[in-house]
Formats: C-alpha cells, structure tokens, sequence
C-alpha cells in the first residue's frame, strides 16, 4: 500500500491561509455594514440592481427640489390669493358706498375722495411682490403691474384720461362747467372714449405693464400649471374703469343726473370687476389645490422611495450579527486547529 | 562471500545511508518553498551485493500541474479585470455619495426647476451654472480615471511582456541544462525551477505545456502559438505611454504574429496580458463611450433651436465643447466626455451673462432667431421648462455604449452605473470562485509533491539505524579480522 503524506506546507499553512484570508475579509466587510448600516459595497452587491437605485435617488433628489418648488409656488399663490382677497373686499367695500351716493348726490364729493383711496388701496394689493417678484404681472415679474395714478407728475394713465375727457367735452374735468354735462353725452363719453381707454391697446401701452402670459410651473413631473392670474385680466380693468371714473371724472360737479349716469356706469363696471375677481380666485384656487396634491403625492412617491431604497441599501443587523459570530467562531477554530497541527510533529517527539 | 566484500557492502551501505542523509536534509531545508517537490533516492543492489544510490527522482504530478498553470491564467486575468472595473467604478461611486454624473444631472434637473419657478432669481441661476460645472466635472473626471486606466493597463501590458521574455529566457536556459545533463544526473531542482518559471509564464498567457523526450518540454499558448520550443520566441509590444480616448492600443505578438487584437487569428484566451487588453481595448472604451454619449445627449438636450424656422442649425447651450456643434444623433464622438464645458457665454465668471439660461441662444449672442424670450420678459420661464422636458425626453444614443440606444439622459447616466456594477458583481463573483480553484490546485499539486516533514523525520530514523548497523557490521568484521590475525600471529 502507498500512502501518500499531505506536505507539511500545505497541512499548515497555504491551505488555512487561503481560508483566513477569506474569512477576515468577510469579517472586515460585516464589521462595516454593521457600523453604517448599508452594504458595504453597495454596487457590487446589486450589480444591474444599482440602475433602479440609482435613477430613484434621481428621482428622489428632483422631487425633493419639485417640493421645494412647489412649496414656493404655494406660498405665492397664497400671497395672490391674500391680494385678491383685499381688491375683492376693497371693491366691495366701494360698491357699498357708491349704492349709497346713488342715493344722495350730495355726497358726490365723498364718494370721489373714497374712490381715489379705494383706487390707491386697489394699486396697492395689485403690486403685491412675493420673494422680490409681482404677482400680477405675468412673466414681466420685475415689473409693477401698476403706477400711482394721483402721483406727481401724473402717469401716462391719468395724462390719457384727462386728454380723452379734454377732448370730448372741451374743458378738463376739474372745469366748473363739467356740471353741464347731459346725461346722454356723458353715456357717450363713458360708453366710447373712456371704455376705449381700457381696451387691450391702451392698457398696455398706458395702464399696466403687466404681460398677458401668465406664470406657469411644474408642479409635478413635466405637468405645467397656470399659477398666476396677470393684471392684463378684464377684471383688474374693469375694476380700474370703475375707481378712474368716480375718482377723476369731474364727479363731484356734475349735474345730479349725471352722476346718477355715472355712478350706475361704475357700479356696474364695478360688479362685473368684483365678478371677474372671483373667478380668478376660483383660478388660483385650483392651482393652490393641483400644488398642493403635487407636494402630497410628492412626498409620497418620495418617502417610498427612500424607504425602498433604505431597504434595498440596507442590511440586517441581527442577521449580520449572527453571521459574524458564526464567522468568528469559525475564525477561532481555525486558529485553534492550526495551533493543534503545528504541535502535532514527529520533531516533537525525537 | 569473502569478509573482503562484506566490508565493501558495509561501506557502501554506509556510504548510501549518507547520501539519503543528504537528500533528507535537502527536503528537510526546502521544505517551507512551495516550488520544491519531495526528493527521492532510489537504491540499486549491485551484482557484488552492495548498494548505491543509482537516481535522485522528484515526486512530480504533470495533470495536477497542467491544472494549476490554467487555474493561474484565469486568476490572472481575472484579478486584473475585477482591479480595473473597481477603478472605473470611481467615476460613479457609492449611489449615497451622489457622486457620479448620474447624481449630479439629477441635481442639475432640480436646478433647473428652481430657476423656472423663479426666472428673476439671480441666486437659482447661479445654482444652476454650479450645478452645470459639476456635471461637466464630472464628466470630465470619469474621462481622466478611464484614461488612466487604459494607459495604465497599456503599460502593465508592456512589463508582462517584458517579464515573460526574461522568464521564457530563463526557462531556455534551465531546460537546456536538464537536455543536456548526461543521464542518471540528478536534475530535479532544475526541474522544479522549470516548473516554478512555467508557474509565472502562466500568469501572463494561458499555457499547453507539451512533454518531448528526454525531459525537454515546449510550451504553446491556450491559443496553440509557440511560445517555446528549444528556443524561447519573441514576445513583442509597443506601449503607447498615454492612451487619450478614442486612441487604439498595440497588439502583442508572438514572433511576428499576432496573438491580441481584431487581426490575431490565434487570439490568446487567458492570462492577465489577454485580460488587460480586455480592459484597454473593450472595458474603458465601452465606458468611455457611455461618458462621451452622455456628453453628447446634455449638448444636444441643451441646444437651441432656430425659432424662425428658417432652419438654422442648433447651437449649443448651457453645454458646449471644443467643435462648438451641436453633433449628430445617435453616433458618439470619442472624448466628447473630456471636452465638454460650460458655455463661456452663460459663466459670468468668464465674461458671459446668466440670462441666457433663462432666454436661450447663448452660442449666437444678438440673433433673435435662437431667442426664445424675444419680448425679454424677466419671468420668462418656456425655455427652462423645455429643458427640464429635454432632460427626461427620450432620444438616441450610440449602440456602441453597451445601453439601450433610446433613452433619457437622466435614465442613460443612472443605466451607466448599473452596467459598471454589473460587471463589477460578476467579475468579483468570478475572481472569488477562480481564487478557491487556484488555491485548491495549488494544493492539491503541494500535497502530492511537497515535503511531509513527519515523513523525512521517520526516513532520517530508518537511515540513522541503517547507518548505525552498517556501522556496527564493519565495527564487526574489524573484529573478526582482528582474530584472524591474532591467531595468525
């Protein structure tokens, strides 16, 4: 019989030291996944799998900033809403005191005094800026939608209205003479030069420097929403025609027909204004609702991201725990049964 | 049978008992070298009785060897594989580090979100020109680690080479000697130096070791190239120094002929020479390529249309290069990836202006036909949202990165990752498994032919006693002489 011996190198040491080798790796690698509580090569344990991780950390990172966005968006919109809410009050409140001067043309005075500073409280809430940008002024946001009409020297806006009353009856609006304006002429005037003043031309050129295109956002993924309503919207014109008339149309010399005529124009500018108001309201609503489902569904789509992406990055502790011991403990024995071998020779006994 | 030759056998059992005293002690001093094979004597009897030791063997395993000479090549070469794929992967690194070009164009599309919700904003367009630096960095970067390690595998190509033609030299050498020793010499330690020289042949090139007669061997690449036979063969290579993207590698040869590349008929097929020309001319490139298509599709998604409609070219964007084209669709163009940039018209750092982000035709300053914002409104926000729709749009890319050739720039970076950690997983599984082969045929090779210490212990015993009986016998026949002349006197 031939027996072959094992060589003593390869008893004691290639054949334990190749599998140490393994072993203290493996120990090194859970002794880290156990301090971050992630894999310790996260890509080489998912091969392929890192693709999916990688593009939802994407996504987890642009939703992240969509949401902060999105939370920016909210708070203008909520800023707009707040602005829309003082002209729609301010009007309300001025249509109240113009049904009562309807009543008593005495008081055509007062009401004119109470439009100039219904107008100005109106131009105020419609430069409302949020984060150095205006609201109402469409994509033009560095721009203010509107000038203080009663400022010195007066706007192109007042200068256009006093031109167009000059022109039609021949002495400016601040001229006594205004009280002999008929009822049909001053019809007229409001119903052809005066309306004309607001068309879209001159509105532009002389009242607002407000753009008609609105801001838009993605509020989610590549959706764009209308998020603003601009100062170039008929009700912020209408509203305007109703404070200019009773402000700077002669008002409180005016025959008592006339300013009947006059106030009724108004009141009905007014209404149509208040109306139109309301339904931009309605408008930013909806926007503040499609932003705010978008931060929600946002936030969602983003925590289960994460969530997915702890849990696939992840690893578990109390199995790592028992692995390691069963590692160390293999790690021992393996010490213990290279100690036993290398006294186990034949030189110990001679 | 005379006392006369009884002596003579004594002596020369004492004589044989030194002589396997000496081989014992040469196991004995070897036996911690993992090339040395046990040493065996064999003892002859001559007709007159006595003995010698007639050869000096070695115990020598040609399959176990065959075995771990092939289990070396492939560890080799995939040790080499799995070193440079971890090297490349620094281009992406660990998803959390958000690191890697992926992450960054993710950062850059959040940028960009910011900046179209708030045109004006002076601070979100500065973010975004930083977030489109780190892009172009990054980029950049990746293109530098893939240079690096294309010209570094070029020039371990070039010391393989270089080592292989010393050893093939050596093994010339050694093998001579074995050839030309005259018989019954004792040639065993420069058959183990052949062994051990054909050991690190096979770390380089996958080898077929061939026996011929009388010892000699000669050896062929895995491929059936001669790689020594009487004479060691020239193994040559040209090292490029510094490999750019797009520039192609020398092939080995093998006297004269081709043993790497498109042109090589007998193509080598493991070793770590094969597996680094894997890594210069397949690996990086194909990663490059993804890089350079990468660059590619952010110039083209950032590029400004003609608006007129009067057919103009694009022009690049926010990213621009070196060519200052937009370039084609689909066909990547090597080392785009290095020469990508930020367009210096945008960068205010460099004389340029941030409202080009917002406006567009920044590469043709005061034409209006690449203006997207023509009334200049400050809250202009179309253009930007355009982009962050580029971003996401699906368009083509280049076959030859290895991905899906239609995809969004924001699915192609993070596809990128997954198919260098693809290949990262498989090549460590493999390494893993090719290691335990490698060491379980080395093992298997030392356990048959290594040096048992407890054996030579009990062999120095037996011949200590049969030198001490020879001894005792010729002490004997002294005596008997001795008598013999005693009663002679």
């Amino acid at each position: 019989m031939v027996v072959t011996p094992l060589s003593t190198l390869m008893s004691t040491s290639t054949s334990f030291a190749s599998h140490l080798r393994r072993a203290q790796g493996e120990t090194v690698k859970i002794q880290a996944e156990v301090a971050s509580g992630r894999l310790y090569d996260v890509g080489k344990t998912l091969g392929y799998g890192t693709e999916a991780l990688v593009s939802f950390r994407q996504e987890i990172e642009i939703g992240r900033r969509s949401i902060d966005v999105n939370k920016q968006v909210a708070a203008r919109l909520d800023a707009s809403q707040a602005a829309l809410d003082a002209i729609v009050t301010n009007a309300n409140g001025f249509m109240s005191a113009l049904m009562s001067a309807r009543g008593d043309p005495r008081t055509a005075g007062i009401v004119s005094e109470q439009a100039e500073s219904a107008f100005k409280a109106f131009t105020d809430a419609a430069n409302t800026s949020f984060a150095g940008s205006f609201v109402f002024s469409g994509i033009e946001t560095a721009l203010a939608p509107f000038e203080d009409y009663f400022s010195t020297p007066p706007p192109a806006s007042r200068n256009a209205v006093a031109a167009a009353f000059s022109t039609e009856f021949g002495f400016s609006s601040a001229d006594p003479a205004v009280s002999n304006i008929s009822v049909s002429s001053m019809q007229a005037f409001m119903d052809n030069t005066f309306a004309s003043l607001f068309d879209d031309a001159n509105w532009n050129s002389t009242w607002s420097a407000a753009s008609s295109q609105p801001i838009s956002s993605m509020v989610s993924g590549s959706r764009e929403v209308t998020t603003s309503v601009s100062a170039a919207s008929q009700a912020f014109r209408s509203l305007t025609a109703a404070f200019v008339l009773v402000a700077d149309s002669g008002t409180k010399n005016l025959n008592d027909a006339t300013f009947v005529a006059l106030i009724d124009q108004a009141v009905e500018s007014l209404g149509k204004g208040i109306a139109l108001m309301t339904e931009l309201q309605g408008t930013l609503g909806t926007a503040q609702q499609q932003v705010q489902a978008a931060i929600e569904t946002t936030s969602v789509r983003s925590d289960l991201l994460e969530e997915y992406v702890g849990r696939t990055e992840g690893v578990d502790l109390s199995e790592l725990s028992v692995r390691l011991n069963s590692l160390l403990n293999q790690l021992e024995a393996t010490y213990a049964v290279t100690g036993r071998l290398q006294n186990l020779s034949l030189l110990n006994a001679l | 049978m005379s006392l006369g030759s009884a002596w003579s056998v004594g002596l020369s059992g004492l004589s044989t008992a030194s002589d396997q005293m000496a081989l014992v002690s040469r196991n004995v001093a070897r036996a911690g070298d993992v090339s040395a094979t046990r040493k065996v004597g064999e003892q002859v009897t001559t007709a007159t009785g006595s003995v010698r030791l007639a050869v000096v063997g070695r115990v020598a395993n040609p399959l176990l060897l065959e075995g771990l000479l092939s289990s070396r090549s492939n560890y080799a070469g995939e040790s080499v594989t799995a070193a440079a794929l971890d090297r490349l992967h620094l281009a992406v690194l660990d998803p959390k580090l958000d690191q890697s070009p992926a992450a960054f164009i993710a950062a850059l599309d959040g940028s960009l979100r910011l900046l179209a919700n708030d045109p004006t904003s002076q601070a979100a367009a500065s973010e975004l020109l930083g977030s489109a630096h780190s892009v172009a960095k990054s980029l950049n970067d990746a293109t530098a680690i893939i240079s690096a390690v294309r010209s570094d595998a070029d020039r371990a190509i070039a010391d393989s080479v270089t080592a292989l033609n010393v050893t093939l030299r050596e093994l010339e050498g050694v093998n001579r000697e074995i050839v030309t020793a005259p018989a019954h010499a004792d040639m065993t330690d420069q058959l183990d130096k052949r062994d051990a020289l054909l050991k690190l042949v096979a770390d380089h090139v996958g080898i077929r070791v061939v026996p011929r007669g009388a010892n000699d061997i000669s050896v062929y690449t895995d491929s059936g190239v001669t790689l020594f036979e009487t004479v060691a063969r020239k193994v040559t290579f040209n090292s490029s120094g510094v490999l750019g993207p797009g520039v192609t590698g020398h092939v080995v040869t093998i006297d004269g002929l081709d043993v790497t590349g498109p042109d090589a008929l007998m193509p080598l097929r493991s070793g770590s020479i094969v597996a680094q020309i894997d890594v210069r001319d397949n690996i990086a490139p194909t990663f490059q390529t993804q890089m350079d298509e990468l660059a590619r599709g952010l110039i083209e998604a950032f590029s400004d249309p003609d608006r007129s409609g009067g057919g103009k070219p694009n022009l690049p964007g926010l990213f621009t290069w070196t060519g200052a084209t937009v370039p084609p669709s689909g066909s990547a163009i090597a080392g785009l990836a290095a020469r990508i940039t930020v367009n210096s018209q945008i960068d205010p750092g460099r004389g340029g202006s941030l409202s080009y982000l917002r406006d567009g035709g920044s590469s043709a300053p005061g034409d209006p036909d690449y203006n997207a914002n023509i009334s200049g409104a400050s809250g202009f926000s179309g253009r930007l949202f355009e982009l962050v729709g580029n971003l996401s749009e699906e368009r083509k890319f280049d076959s030859a990165s290895g991905l899906r050739s239609r995809s969004s720039i924001l699915d192609f970076s993070s596809e990128s990752v997954g198919w260098i950690d693809a290949r990262r997983q498989s090549s460590t599984n493999r390494l893993e498994l090719r290691t335990i082969i490698r060491d379980r045929a080395d093992q298997s090779l030392l356990s048959v032919t290594g040096v048992n210490l407890d054996q030579e212990m009990a062999d120095l015993l037996r011949f200590e006693q049969s030198f001490q009986a020879s001894s005792r016998l010729i002490a004997t026949i002294d005596q008997m002489i001795e008598t013999i002349l005693e009663v002679a006197r």
